[in-house]
């Protein structure tokens, strides 16, 4: 396996803290972009600007999806240049400026790397709101996929209203394929949480429909380390050498 | 001329033929890239039970041959999709997904190498063969040289027979359909090395992504019906083994190693009391099969 793949993966684990102010591998936003027009974008990264890129609305475009890889501008090679929503790198196409119709949606996500990032977006000659990541409006959409079994409090502290999430601990055995998990939707409005409880599998996700200013946190407060309780790391060693152990008499 | 015949009993040809076959080795190492996977084996094998028999018709007849496949592994390797995160649908609507968020997945290749040594034996078809004699002129004896200086030597000419089988064919090997087992357990093997950092949570959790660890790996090799068929078809069609196999049998009878082989000039009687040896050139030599014997018969003198 390689280094960078080692690094991503411990930047997965390590991450059991969610935040709508700082996206990461496990959390995205989805910004509706009801008013045709280009806005020009800001992407930080603790406090500091790492990227910019140009977001065009446009009046008579079909309403789609921008997807916008924040770890990808931040590093110099932007993912995507418009609404394929691939996710792949265009050949040649090394695009800050991206492109949705009215009506379409701007998706703000991280793909690689243990960094938290921030968003803000402002409309170019237009006295209209921008967007800013850290304070969700009507309309965003905030998805979480926390991985780590265990009990979490969501908090959304903008009107401090919490839910309780509880991510359950995956069947080992793998026996049967689950295939992929339709989304927990929880709408998020000044009375609070829609649901007080949300319990969803590791790595299956939350859209949490803002419909009212928010920001929302997902803080551990008790991990579930399964049936056989915590476990270290393993050591590398061939199946070989795991049978030669087993078949060893024991004392 | 003078004519010599020299008679070898059934007997005796089955005691050649036994060091024949007990002297054959085969070993080969190949890799390939199929697609979504790429592959390497390492074989070595030999041969047993082969039984022979002289024909009334000039033919010998081999039977109940065997390859005992003594090497026999394989390795292929692949792209684990590893943890997937995203790819579920934000806003769904009747007429399809409005948005979703981008897939991506944390992952890498492994390898397993499934270890079929010692396990395997496949039979070899029966085939009736003629003989044949060559004439081999040692290419390591000095131009010039007596008989005699060459046999001191260690380069005489030699009469050979060989055997001259027009086909040999193996059977396929029948890799049991147990070997799911053994691929299950080494993917998991190798999943569990590929990923030593992390926490066994995450072991449990990346499981129950995967699914039932046959299934994703047909599905990411693209493999089509049971797995010990496919990898039959792998190792003995699709790198060509079994061909290579049949070839070297046959290439070893026919070519590599003599039945049976005798120096010319060939020796009448041994150097004794400072005599040099009594040796005859022999011309000419014909092979003749019966049921009870294998009849060489030549021509003697200078």
């Amino acid at each position: 396996m390689m280094m960078n793949t080692q690094l991503q993966l411990q930047a997965l684990f390590a991450r059991t803290d969610l935040d709508s102010a700082g996206l990461t591998l496990l959390s995205a936003i989805a910004h509706h972009c009801g008013i045709a027009g280009t806005m020009t974008g800001e992407v930080t990264s603790n406090g500091v600007t790492v990227a910019s890129f140009q977001l065009i609305v446009e009046e008579s475009g079909a309403p789609s999806q921008a997807d916008i890889d924040l770890s990808a501008l931040a590093s110099g090679v932007p993912s995507s240049s418009g609404s394929s929503g691939c996710g792949c790198v265009p050949a040649g196409a090394a695009s800050t400026v991206f492109r949705t119709g009215k009506g379409g949606y701007a998706l703000f996500y991280v793909a690689s790397g243990p960094q938290a990032y921030a968003v803000r977006m402002t409309v170019v000659h237009s006295k209209s709101p921008g967007f800013d990541s850290t304070k969700l409006g009507p309309g965003d959409l905030f998805t979480v996929s926390p991985l780590r079994p265990g009990r979490y409090q969501a908090i959304n502290s903008e009107i401090d209203q919490t839910a309780e999430v509880q991510v359950l601990y995956p069947d080992p055995s793998g026996k049967r394929a689950r295939g992929q998990l339709e989304p927990e939707r929880v709408r998020v409005t000044e009375k609070g949480f829609e649901k007080a409880k949300i319990v969803v599998r590791g790595a299956q996700g939350i859209v949490f429909v803002i419909e009212t200013s928010a920001r929302i946190q997902l803080r551990l407060q008790e991990p579930d380390d399964g049936p056989s309780g915590p476990r270290t790391p393993r050591r590398p060693g061939t199946l070989r050498s795991k049978l030669i152990e087993m078949s060893k008499p024991k004392p | 001329m003078s004519e010599i015949t020299l008679a070898v009993s059934g007997k005796a040809a089955t005691e050649l033929f036994n060091t024949l076959q007990s002297t054959f080795t085969f070993s080969k190492s190949d890799s390939g890239n199929f697609g979504p996977f790429s592959a390497s084996y390492s074989v070595a094998l030999h041969l047993q039970n082969g039984s022979f028999t002289l024909n009334n018709d000039g033919t010998v007849e081999v039977q109940h041959l065997q390859v005992v496949w003594d090497t026999l592994t394989a390795q292929v390797c692949f792209n684990l999709p590893g943890f997937c995160i995203g790819g579920f649908c934000i806003i769904p609507t009747p007429f399809g997904c409005a948005l979703r968020l981008p897939k991506f997945c944390i992952g890498g290749p492994i390898c397993i190498g499934p270890d079929l040594s010692g396990l395997l034996v496949s039979d070899v078809v029966d085939f009736k063969s003629g003989v044949v004699p060559r004439y081999f002129i040692d290419p390591q004896r000095a131009p010039g040289i007596t008989d005699l200086a060459a046999e001191f030597a260690g380069h005489s000419n030699q009469w050979q027979i060989f055997l001259d089988p027009t086909n040999v064919a193996v059977d396929p090997v029948d890799i049991p359909a147990t070997i799911d087992n053994l691929i299950e357990n080494l993917i998991k093997n190798a999943i569990e090395n590929a990923f030593p950092f992390i926490p066994g949570w995450a072991f449990d959790l990346l499981f129950d992504l995967l699914g039932p660890l046959l299934d994703l790996f047909t599905s990411l090799l693209g493999i089509v019906g049971p797995i010990n068929d496919w990898l039959e078809n792998l190792l003995f069609n699709q790198f060509g083994l079994l061909t290579a196999v049949e070839t070297a049998i046959a290439d070893y009878f026919a070519n590599k190693y003599p039945i049976w082989q005798f120096e010319d000039p060939y020796p009448i009687l041994p150097a004794s009391n400072g005599l040099i040896p009594v040796k005859i050139p022999v011309r000419s030599l014909a092979v003749t099969i019966d049921a009870s014997e294998m009849i060489v018969s030549a021509d003697v003198g200078p």
